[in-house]
C-alpha cells in the first residue's frame, strides 16, 4: 500500500511537470493589425494671371511695362499730359489651388537696373482686392517727395502694410492692381534710364510667418 | 533602485529640453508657404536730345556792307526717342550790333523749313516726332541796314543761336 502511494505520487509529479512544460504554449492568442495608416502632407499652391498670361503656377512677366516714358504726372496728381507710354494700369489675379488654404498673403517688391528711377514711378492707385489698409494713400512717404511711389512701396518701413493680407479663398481670386505713372519731377538725369521690378506674392500657412 | 530612477528622470528632462529647444529653433521656419513671382516689369524713360548741324559759322559774316543780308543755315536734328517742341533764341552782340542807333546789324528773319516767322528774335515751332521727320532746316538772316553809316565800318559782331528742346505736353 505504501509502495503504491509512492508510485502514485511520482506519477502525479510527472503529469504535473508535463503540464507545466507545455502549458505556457497552449494558451490561445490573437493579433490584430491596423495597417495603411498613411500620412500625407498637404500642399500650398497659388496660380497667378495678368492680362495676357495664366492662371499658371509659375512666374509671369511683363505685367507693368512702360517704354519710352516721359515725365507727365504733376505733383498735384494731374495725369492729363500722360501718354500710354508713361502710364500703365494693370492687375495680377491670384488663385489658391493648394489643399491647405493658408493664413495670409504677403507681397514684396524688388528692383534692378537704374533703381533711382523708383522714386519717380508714382503710384496713382494701389489696391489689393478692395482691402483698404493697402492703398496708395496708406503708404508712408519714406523718401519725402510728397507722393506715393515704388521706392516707398519697397521700403522696409512699409513692409508691414504688405503683410498679413487676406488670403485667397478656395474659390475665386484676389487682385493686386496698380496704376503707375512717370512723375513730372523726374529731371534730365532720368533720361534713357531703365528699371525692372519683380513682384513676389507669398501665401503663408501660419499667422507667425 | 533610487539612483536608477533619478538617472531616468534626468534623461527624460534632458530629452524634453532638447526637443523643446529644437522646436523653438526651427519651428517658425517649418510652416508651409508658396510664392509666385511677376518679373520683367520694365520701366524705361525716353530721351530728348537735339543737335545743330553747325556749332559755329563765319562765312559771309565778314566784310558786310550797309544793305547786306547774310543767311546762317542750320540743320536741327532730333536724336532722342521722345517727340519734342523747341524754341529758337537768337542774339547779336559785339560792336556791329550797336554801331549806329537804329541801323546796327540785327536778325531780320528766322525760317524753319522755309516758313517765315515775323518775330525772329524768339520763336516756337513744333518739330516732327523722332524718327519720322527728325530734322528741320533753320535759316537765320542777319542784316546790316542800308542806313548804317561809317561808324559801322570795320566792326565785328557775333550771332548766337540757341535751340531749347522740351518734351511735348
Amino acid at each position: 500500500m505504501h509502495k503504491r502511494n509512492i508510485t502514485a505520487g511520482l506519477l502525479f509529479i510527472i503529469v504535473a511537470l508535463a503540464l507545466v512544460g507545455t502549458g505556457t504554449y497552449a494558451y490561445f492568442s490573437d493579433t490584430a493589425s491596423s495597417t495603411g495608416n498613411s500620412f500625407t502632407s498637404g500642399s500650398m499652391g497659388m496660380k497667378q494671371a495678368d492680362d495676357d498670361e495664366g492662371p499658371v503656377d509659375a512666374t509671369i512677366s511683363e505685367t507693368w511695362v512702360m517704354e519710352n516714358m516721359q515725365p507727365c504726372v504733376t505733383v498735384a496728381g494731374d495725369v492729363s499730359s500722360c501718354d500710354s507710354n508713361s502710364r500703365t494700369l494693370n492687375t495680377i489675379s491670384y488663385y489658391n489651388h493648394g489643399s491647405i488654404l493658408g493664413d495670409h498673403m504677403e507681397f514684396s517688391f524688388s528692383f534692378s537696373g537704374d533703381v533711382a528711377m523708383a522714386e519717380y514711378i508714382r503710384i496713382l492707385h494701389l489696391q489689393y482686392d478692395g482691402y483698404i489698409p493697402l492703398s496708395a494713400g496708406s503708404l508712408s512717404d519714406t523718401n519725402g517727395n510728397g507722393y506715393p511711389d515704388l521706392e516707398d512701396l519697397a521700403s522696409p518701413l512699409n513692409s508691414s502694410k504688405l503683410d498679413n493680407l487676406p488670403k485667397v479663398n478656395a474659390l475665386g481670386h484676389r487682385d493686386l492692381t496698380m496704376d503707375l505713372g512717370f512723375s513730372s519731377t523726374a529731371g534730365n538725369t532720368m533720361q534713357g534710364k531703365s528699371m525692372t521690378m519683380v513682384v513676389t506674392a507669398t501665401l503663408n500657412q501660419d499667422a507667425s510667418q | 533602485m533610487l539612483k536608477k530612477s533619478t538617472t531616468k528622470l534626468a534623461m527624460s528632462i534632458l530629452l524634453i529640453v532638447v526637443a523643446a529647444v529644437t522646436l523653438v529653433g526651427f519651428g517658425t521656419f517649418a510652416y508651409f508657404s508658396d510664392s509666385e513671382n511677376s518679373t520683367d516689369n520694365v520701366f524705361t524713360a525716353g530721351t530728348l536730345e537735339v543737335t545743330l548741324g553747325a556749332s559755329s559759322w563765319s562765312a559771309g559774316f565778314d566784310n558786310m556792307a550797309p544793305g547786306d543780308t547774310v543767311i546762317l543755315p542750320l540743320t536741327l536734328e532730333s536724336i532722342g526717342s521722345l517727340p519734342l517742341d523747341y524754341t529758337i533764341t537768337t542774339e547779336v552782340s559785339g560792336e556791329l550790333s550797336s554801331c549806329h542807333t537804329g541801323y546796327s546789324a540785327y536778325v531780320s528773319a528766322v525760317r524753319v523749313d522755309g516758313a517765315d516767322y515775323s518775330v525772329p528774335e524768339s520763336l516756337s515751332a513744333s518739330s516732327a516726332h523722332g524718327g519720322l521727320d527728325p530734322s528741320d532746316n533753320i535759316e537765320v538772316d542777319i542784316t546790316l541796314p542800308a542806313g548804317a553809316g561809317n561808324s559801322c565800318q570795320s566792326k565785328s559782331g557775333t550771332l548766337n543761336v540757341t535751340v531749347t528742346a522740351d518734351q511735348q505736353t
